[in-house]
């Protein structure tokens, strides 16, 4: 017979650690009480019955809380700062390599081919890229290069329709994010298949990727802004 | 109250008369047993926690930490109460449900 005091029956490790991981930590110590106590109770009748419960337990309501974690504003406020930031950062130094980059050297055999095809994101992923960035900074002559009229209005049309939109149709900051995602990464999105469906020269993928990259550029911050507003305000 | 606090869904019904049938002594794995037994729901525990942090909110039920016990692994249990708002509710849910049914006859093949 099997002595099933609390000493050599014990609810499965890995899914008590999951549960730590998942569940606020000033509700985790009644919940996990509540599992153990039942789980004992069970134990009693088939262990591995239990333990098959006690997972199945874990795992649904370490689900149902990630799910409300996900949902939470306190994670969409950080996420909106991070991902914005990065971006931000990301999105300056491509129109940077970009104005002032004279070579590929170093980088992948295709990467002219993607370059062509308006897939400028891309560079992220080259080694050369991050290698060259010192150098393209060096050549920085003036900020003239970050000012392009077209875009300056594209963007300030998109700014004021998304505003428009957050005041008037929508209501819930995760819709709000959606939204924020197209307005900066649809022309983007839209230049690529542009590049794509006229099949342009070299030449002439430069001023409709800078078009592009601009626009996301003037718009990351000020979108992260409203949304972040849209946050506080719940 | 906006109009879809008014009403409780069928769950928050469920717990907050499983709290009600339970008296003083309703918490967690009480709660997850009595709707396992009665009414054949086996939920998860969290469900039940996450659908009485929502109550608690909104001021239908209370509750406090109690004593731990050694089959708990020394944790302790969180009590909780329905308060008047509350039954307020389930009353007004009940009223609702009661006038819904009124006239209604279902076919005794579909609930078979």
């Amino acid at each position: 017979m099997v002595n099933l005091n609390k000493h050599s029956v014990s609810p499965p490790a890995i899914a008590v650690k999951l549960l730590h991981w998942c569940l606020p930590k000033q509700s985790c110590e009644y919940m996990l009480g509540d599992l153990e106590e039942e789980f004992y109770l069970r134990s009693k009748r088939n262990i591995n019955g239990a333990k098959y419960w006690f997972w199945q337990q874990a795992i649904t309501t370490s689900g149902v809380y990630l799910k409300q974690n996900i949902a939470s504003m306190v994670l969409l406020k950080a996420a909106t700062v991070i991902l914005s930031l990065l971006l931000f950062i990301v999105v300056f130094q491509l129109i940077v390599w970009l104005h002032n980059a004279d070579s590929l050297d170093g980088f992948s055999p295709f990467f002219f081919d993607t370059l062509i095809s308006g897939k400028i994101h891309m560079a992220i992923f080259e080694s050369a890229f991050w290698q060259q960035l010192p150098q393209t900074w060096s050549k920085i002559g003036g900020w003239s290069f970050l000012f392009d009229k077209l875009s300056l209005v594209f963007s300030f049309f998109s700014c004021c329709l998304f505003v428009y939109l957050e005041r008037c149709k929508i209501n819930s900051a995760h819709q709000l994010a959606l939204l924020g995602c197209i307005v900066v990464f649809i022309p983007y999105i839209i230049g690529i298949g542009y590049i794509n469906f006229y099949a342009f020269q070299a030449k002439m993928v430069g001023p409709v990727l800078s078009f592009t990259l601009l626009n996301a550029f003037y718009l990351i911050l000020p979108v992260a802004y409203m949304l972040l507003r849209k946050i506080q305000r719940g | 109250m906006t109009d879809k606090e008014k009403f409780l869904g069928e769950f928050e019904q469920m717990v907050l008369l499983a709290l009600l049938r339970l008296g003083s002594g309703a918490y967690g794995a009480m709660i997850r047993q009595l709707l396992h037994e009665q009414v054949n729901r086996n939920v998860a525990i969290g469900a039940i926690y996450s659908t009485l942090d929502r109550l608690e909110k909104k001021g239908m039920v209370c509750s406090q930490l109690g004593e731990s016990t050694p089959e708990r692994g020394g944790r302790a249990k969180r009590y909780f109460e329905v308060s008047a708002s509350g039954q307020k509710a389930l009353n007004r849910s009940r009223n609702a449900t009661t006038i819904m049914w009124e006239g209604v006859t279902l076919d005794p093949s579909a609930t078979q």
